[in-house]
């Protein structure tokens, strides 16, 4: 009993803090694009790389803590449940 | 005389039912638990849940008996398990299944023990299920009698218990300054004047307020308790708003032992007539009110460890017996909020639970860094929940790094593993706070407490 409401209250604890941390936090990930410009007039062929890297927002990253919190605590929740109707049968 | 007594494996009901015994009464105890209880042998016993059995139920409990006293009760000093309602259901409910049952079988003489202030439109649901339940017994066609005593002392009751559960030794905060006032009586004194209600005419009728010899404050009575413990006490007042601020607010945590109506009921005294000492309503009863034991005598005699000492000092004909341990069944509730209150607390720190999760968080992050025990893939799995909780309580969401970098500025000196400590104390920090959490959920949500609650009713 006891160590199944720990596991419970540390799976809720960690899976709303990761949620919350997800939706409170911002992470940023830079990324860049090349484009190359080829000249082929020259003996030897040259190319002029043009890259633009740019910073945005994480989306990705953010919505995977989030689910993976809500998972964490979705778990501890169905121990709860589970519990409660072994208890009732 | 054929004597029920409900609730009579309790803290005054001990009491009653060995003055009763002892004045030649057939008693028969009903509580839900009364085999538990250390009472005479020739006590007979009935199991019985006020709140689970209807009327039927209860007549044949009562059936055969002359007179029944009414003692089943929950503590006004804690919330009881399943909330405020339980008064209502208990108290009134309760009341009016016994007297329902009284009526119906005959029974001649109903004493009810009620309390100092019992009111229908009173300021808290003990007061108002009090009253309400006055009103049953008076209403009924029986010759009923009704005590209203104001908070009773001695062993295995909870005054002392909620008085050191509500301050600290040396130094302590009481609402208001600890200025509510109330008049205790000991139970070896209030025991005789029930058993009288049961046996003597002239009671029938009458509605008695009984309080002990003297008036005390509740900071008198914190400072006697610690004096004869051999502390002394200072109290801080707490201002009442802040007091009904804390006490509201904890009564939204699930099992915390006290809430807003302990706050209200610490706003009035608890006395009679004002404490009076000619409006005792003793001296109904042959005694003169500076006859009544003090509660200081008391503390002084044995009662510094009250609950703990399970003698009972017996009638005010100087009886002494040794009546072994209480089975507090109008008490449980309170004697359970306030040892298991303090002891959670305590456990919730290095309790074993606590302590495993603890070790486990940080073997599972430091393990790796000596022993290659994370080789099998399978093993790796165990590294999560560290990883995850460095994650987002020490250098993530909640940030608890930033109070290792703050300490390391603030004190010199080579910290080689001053992030590492700080990461294992946040380990522990979330090992507490997980089984808190797990407490609460299985307070409030949990399976077994379905069965715990049930059991714990009176």
């Amino acid at each position: 009993m006891s160590l199944r409401y720990t596991l419970v209250g540390g799976m809720l604890l960690l899976g709303l803090l990761l949620a919350a941390q997800a939706l409170l936090s911002t992470p940023m990930v830079t990324v860049e694009e090349c484009t190359a410009t080829g000249v082929a007039e020259a003996t030897t062929p040259s190319s002029t790389p043009d890259c633009v890297r740019y910073t945005e927002r994480a989306w990705g990253q953010q919505l995977y803590l989030f689910v993976l919190g809500l998972g964490i605590a979705g778990l501890g929740v169905g121990l709860v449940v589970v519990d409660r109707r072994l208890v009732r049968r | 005389m054929q004597t029920l007594v409900a609730g009579g494996t309790g803290f005054v009901g001990t009491a009653l039912v060995c003055e009763l015994t002892a004045r030649g009464h057939d008693v028969t105890v009903l509580a839900r638990t009364p085999e538990d209880a250390d009472l005479p042998s020739s006590v007979k016993r009935v199991a019985c849940d006020l709140l689970e059995a209807d009327t039927e139920d209860v007549r044949e409990a009562v059936a055969g008996h002359d007179s029944v006293v009414n003692l089943v009760a929950l503590s006004p000093l804690f919330t009881p398990s399943g909330g405020d309602e339980m008064h209502e259901r208990l108290h009134l409910g309760g009341t009016e299944k016994l007297v329902a049952a009284a009526a119906a079988e005959g029974v001649t003489r109903f004493v009810q023990m009620s309390a100092l202030g019992a009111d229908p439109d009173g300021p808290t649901h003990y007061i108002r299920a009090k009253g309400r339940a006055e009103a049953v017994v008076r209403d009924s066609a029986l010759e009923w009698t009704i005590v209203r005593p104001s908070v009773v002392f001695g062993d295995g009751g909870e005054f002392v218990h909620f008085t050191k559960l509500l301050t600290t030794p040396y130094v302590t905060g009481l609402p208001g300054g600890g200025k509510t006032r109330f008049q205790p009586i000991w139970v070896g004194d209030l025991a005789p004047m029930l058993a009288d209600c049961v046996a003597d005419p002239e009671h029938v009728g009458q509605t008695y307020e009984l309080g002990g010899p003297e008036v005390l404050t509740l900071a008198d009575v914190a400072a006697a308790i610690y004096t004869a413990a051999g502390k002394s006490l200072r109290i801080v007042p707490v201002p009442m708003p802040m007091a009904k601020l804390g006490l509201t607010l904890g009564g939204l945590i699930p099992g915390f032992p006290m809430g807003a109506d302990q706050y209200r009921s610490l706003r009035f005294d608890n006395t009679v007539g004002g404490g009076d000492p000619e409006a005792n309503e003793v001296r109904a009863f042959g005694v003169d009110p500076a006859d009544l034991r003090t509660f200081e005598s008391y503390l002084a005699s044995d009662g510094g460890d009250a609950g703990t000492d399970n003698r009972t000092s017996g009638s005010r004909g100087g009886r002494d017996t040794d009546d072994g341990p209480q089975n507090s069944s109008d008490a449980d509730d309170r004697v359970r909020a306030d040892g298991g209150w303090t002891r959670g607390v305590r456990s919730l720190f290095v309790g074993r639970e606590t302590l495993g999760l603890f070790t486990f968080l940080s073997l599972a992050w430091g393990l790796p860094a000596v022993v290659d025990i994370y080789s099998a893939p399978v093993f790796r799995l165990l590294f999560i929940p560290s990883y995850l909780v460095s994650m987002v309580v020490y250098d993530g969401f909640v940030g608890l790094e930033n109070v290792t970098y703050a300490v390391q500025n603030a004190v010199p000196g080579e910290w080689a593993y001053a992030w590492d400590a700080g990461l294992v104390v946040t380990f522990y920090l979330f090992a507490v706070a997980a089984v808190l959490v797990g407490r609460l959920v299985r307070n409030r949500f949990g399976g077994r407490r379905l069965v715990e609650s049930t059991a714990s009713r009176p």
